[in-house]
């Protein structure tokens, strides 16, 4: 180094400035032979400091979105209810400027505070939220005004429709989430109100299609800009899958009059659309992540979910096997599925349910995703409780049941957050 | 462009959803035909969007005698051509397509929700009055004479524009 003295005096200055820190100011110098090097890389009490100011600020703004939220679906929740209340005092049209101009504004509202001047960006978020709920609310309340059948599914999908394209332009979390609902919803309404589908039939598609979002989620990783969402779509996949465990782990799922969810073309078209998806979400997972541990299990996630899937198609099927026929003396001899056959099914659901359950939390640890960790332990536990109602509470005097179910659920629940607790402390370490 | 805007104009489309929902009612209503139907009602209430009443019409069910030879299949698409009687307008055939009609008809689009041997029903979207929270259960008690006026486009789409007891409009305040 032809000038040494002014380069040492330049580090220096970069020092003061705060452009560098103490310890890179040191190896820099001693890269030149100008300072000797310095020992160990320690963090400086500035930096430590630092990183506790962005963990406050990054705690506070979290909640601030969660309060501006719940804020926004309440209002959200009250416009709706304020249009079910089929007010006659405003004129029709007036109605639906009024709301139409609410949804727009709000909506505008929404872009200025989160991309315009970004000083508030959770209100805004909020603000976009509850215009995409406003939208929902105008959709119905212009059906109301026309007498649009009530069970009309088609509504549901136009507000998806409307608010989809919504979540990935503003980059909304919230709305995503509301759009995978209202579709989940249409579905449900198409399924259940018109071709008469019972809720067995349409957990086997809801469990389809969670195994469907999870895969969507693998895929929005490849793309940068759309990373962000595979947590939600993986997350929310997850749900439909283990609630879906859960359902076909319950008696009452069984007992319901058979359907026929084959005999339309919607659900039939649907139903194979589901299990391509399905598929291709489980070779995704697998290709994507042959040669990672929580890539593998990941994989078996899948695969046990798809099994599920697999084992409920069939039954729907062959469903006339199962069943024996049972005579009352009030009645009519009918047929209800046999006792071996449900206990059958228990058995299966309630492990797989465990199996996914277990399979969510591992999956959440390695890859840190703490929703996962409390997904997974919650489902654990509705399955724990589950087993209890229907094994101890069945064969102990009533009073002794719930007071053993009382000790046995707080002992649990303490072990379970306690355990909660310490593996998202190791998740947040090992980040 | 500033990139900023980009997520203001993605705005539009649900803008654009609704205009075009509202566009197609109002265009039923602005040129369609009204027609008065007999109705009864069946049971009111919904949870989200308020109360209502269900309507069930005497054209919801179709007898052999107008399908003839015709058959039908569960959630197929139905026309039906109407013309007035004394007092109601009454389905005089039915076919799978939009049918041509002679100047004293008018056609209603529906879809079949059951198909037996003699008969099908068939909704035509007709099916929901809704009316003020609390007041659902009186007009519920009013079975008898009880009629809707429908406003019917020239697509053979409806809209239930008004409810009558004893040929009365029923009005709320």
């Amino acid at each position: 180094m032809s000038n040494t003295p002014d380069f040492k005096k330049e580090v220096n200055s970069w020092k003061k400035e705060g452009i560098i820190e103490d310890y890179q100011a040191e190896r820099i110098l001693a890269k030149y032979d100008l300072a000797k090097a310095p020992k160990t890389p320690k963090k400086t009490q500035k930096v430590e400091y630092e990183a506790e100011e962005d963990h406050h600020h990054h705690r506070s703004s979290k909640t601030i979105a969660v309060i501006s939220t719940l804020g926004a679906i309440l209002v959200g929740i009250g416009v709706i209810l304020f249009v079910a209340s089929n007010w006659r005092a405003i004129p029709d049209f007036a109605k639906i400027i009024l709301l139409f101009g609410t949804t727009s504004a709000t909506y505008f509202a929404g872009w200025k505070l989160k991309f315009d001047k970004p000083n508030y960006p959770a209100v805004g978020e909020s603000l976009l939220l509850l215009a995409s709920l406003f939208v929902g609310a105008t959709i119905f309340l212009t059906a109301q005004i026309y007498n649009v059948p009530a069970n009309s599914s088609f509504l549901i999908l136009l507000w998806f429709l409307a608010i989809a394209p919504l979540s990935y332009a503003l980059s909304s979390n919230p709305i995503l989430v509301i759009s995978i609902l209202t579709f989940a919803g249409w579905m449900r309404a198409e399924l259940g109100g018109y071709f008469n589908a019972n809720f067995f039939s349409t957990m086997l598609i809801f469990l389809a299609f969670g195994i469907s979002l999870y895969g969507a989620g693998q895929l929005h990783k490849m793309f940068e800009k759309f990373a962000k969402f595979s947590i939600i779509y993986q997350t929310v996949g997850l749900i439909y899958i283990l609630f879906s465990f859960f359902f076909f782990s319950l008696e009452i799922g069984y007992r319901m009059p058979s359907t026929d969810l084959f005999g339309s073309f919607f659900a039939s078209a649907i139903f194979a659309i589901f299990v391509i998806t399905s598929i291709g979400s489980i070779v995704g997972v697998l290709v994507s992540n042959r040669s990672k541990k929580a890539g593998m299990y990941e994989f078996l996630l899948l695969l046990v979910s798809f099994f599920g899937f697999a084992v409920i198609t069939v039954v729907s099927f062959l469903k006339d096997n199962f069943m024996s026929e049972v005579t009352s003396p009030y009645r009519n001899s009918y047929l209800q599925p046999s006792e071996g056959f449900l206990t059958s099914m228990f058995i299966l659901f309630t492990l797989l349910l465990f199996v996914v359950a277990i399979g969510t939390i591992l999956v959440g640890y390695y890859k840190g995703i703490t929703p996962f960790v409390n997904i997974g332990i919650f489902f654990f536990v509705i399955g724990l409780a589950h087993i209890y109602l229907n094994t101890a509470y069945r064969f102990l005097p009533r009073s002794i049941a719930l007071i053993l179910g009382g000790i046995f659920l707080i002992a649990g629940a303490v072990y379970l957050e306690k355990k909660r607790r310490e593996l998202i402390r190791n998740m947040d370490a090992n980040e | 462009m500033n990139k900023k805007y980009v997520p203001l104009l993605f705005g539009l489309v649900p803008a654009i959803v609704l205009l075009l929902f509202l566009g197609s009612k109002l265009y039923t209503v602005s040129t369609g035909e009204e027609i008065l139907l007999d109705t009864a009602p069946v049971d009111p209430r919904d949870l989200f969007r308020g109360d209502y009443v269900i309507l069930s019409y005497s054209i919801s069910t179709i007898d052999n005698e107008t399908l003839g030879d015709m058959q039908f299949e569960r959630q197929e698409n139905i026309y039906a051509s109407l013309s007035k009687k004394e007092k109601f307008w009454t389905v005089d055939s039915v076919s799978k397509t939009k049918p041509s009609l002679n100047e004293n008809q008018v056609c209603l689009k529906g879809e079949i929700i059951q198909s037996r041997s003699n008969r099908v029903s068939a909704t035509w979207g007709i099916e929901s009055y809704f009316v003020p929270e609390g007041e659902g259960r009186p007009i519920e008690r009013s079975r008898q004479n009880l009629s809707v006026i429908v406003v019917v486009d020239s697509s053979c789409n409806a809209i239930v524009k008004d409810l009558l007891i004893n040929d009365t409009i029923v009005k709320f305040d």
